[in-house]
C-alpha cells in the first residue's frame, strides 16, 4: 500500500462522508434547505424549489460514490465543482454585507451544534474540500475502491 | 475525457431521476414540486390550539 494511495483513500473517507451526511440532513428537511437559498437572493424564485429539491440528492449520490469508490474520480471532479460554485455563492454573500445562514449541513448543524453561517470559516472549508477532491481526482491509486474490486478478474 | 462527460451526464441523470421520484413519494417533497411547477401549495406548521385543544395552522410560509 503506497502512501499517495492511502492519502487518497482518506480523503474519500472524510469529503464522502461529510457529503453523504450533509446531503442526507438536507434531504430530511428540504423546506428548511429552499428557505436558505432564497436567502442567498441569487437564484430566480421559480427555480429554488427545484434546486431544494435536486441539490441534496447531488450531494448524496457524490458523496456515496466517493466513499463507495465507485466512479470516484469523475464523482471526485463534480464535488470540485460543486464546492466552487457553494463558495462563490459565499463569496458573494460576504460582498454583499449579508449574514445569512450558510444551510451547509441542514439539520445536522442544529443537532449538533455547530456555526453554519455562510463566512470565511465556510469559504476556507469549501477550500480544503476542492483540494481534497482535486488530489482524488488526479491520484492514479487508491484502495478499497469498489470500482478496483468489480474490475479484477 | 469522452468517458468522463459520459459519467458526469450519467451521475446528474440518476441524481435528478431520484430526486424528483422521491419527492413526488414524500409529504413534504410533493408540496415542494406543486411549488416548482407553480400549483397552488401551501406550507405551514400544525399544532394544537391552547384552548380547543384542536389542529390550528400557525404559520403560512408561501
Amino acid at each position: 500500500m503506497s502512501v499517495p494511495a492511502a492519502i487518497s483513500f482518506a480523503f474519500r473517507v472524510i469529503t464522502g462522508g461529510i457529503f453523504l451526511i450533509s446531503g442526507l440532513a438536507k434531504i430530511s428537511d428540504p423546506v428548511r434547505f429552499m428557505f436558505t437559498l432564497r436567502d442567498f437572493r441569487l437564484f430566480p424564485e421559480i427555480i429554488v424549489p427545484f434546486a431544494a429539491i435536486y441539490l441534496p440528492w447531488l450531494e448524496f449520490m457524490l458523496g456515496l460514490l466517493v466513499l463507495s469508490g465507485l466512479l470516484y474520480r469523475t464523482g471526485s471532479l463534480m464535488l470540485a465543482c460543486l464546492n466552487f460554485v457553494f463558495m462563490c455563492a459565499i463569496l458573494s454573500v460576504i460582498v454583499r454585507g449579508m449574514e445569512v445562514d450558510c444551510g451547509c449541513f441542514g439539520l445536522l448543524a442544529d443537532m449538533l451544534k455547530i456555526p453554519d453561517m455562510a463566512d470565511t470559516k465556510a469559504v476556507i472549508r469549501n477550500l480544503l474540500f476542492i483540494g481534497m477532491s482535486l488530489y482524488i481526482f488526479k491520484a492514479k491509486k487508491t484502495i478499497f475502491s469498489l470500482e478496483d474490486y468489480l474490475k479484477k478478474p | 475525457m469522452k468517458r468522463t462527460v459520459i459519467e458526469v451526464l450519467f451521475i446528474l441523470l440518476i441524481s435528478l431521476l431520484i430526486s424528483f421520484i422521491y419527492s413526488a413519494t414524500s409529504s413534504v417533497g410533493i408540496i415542494l414540486l406543486k411549488k416548482a411547477f407553480k400549483i397552488k401549495a401551501e406550507i405551514g406548521v400544525v399544532v394544537a390550539d391552547a384552548g380547543s385543544g384542536k389542529p390550528r395552522q400557525t404559520m403560512k410560509y408561501m
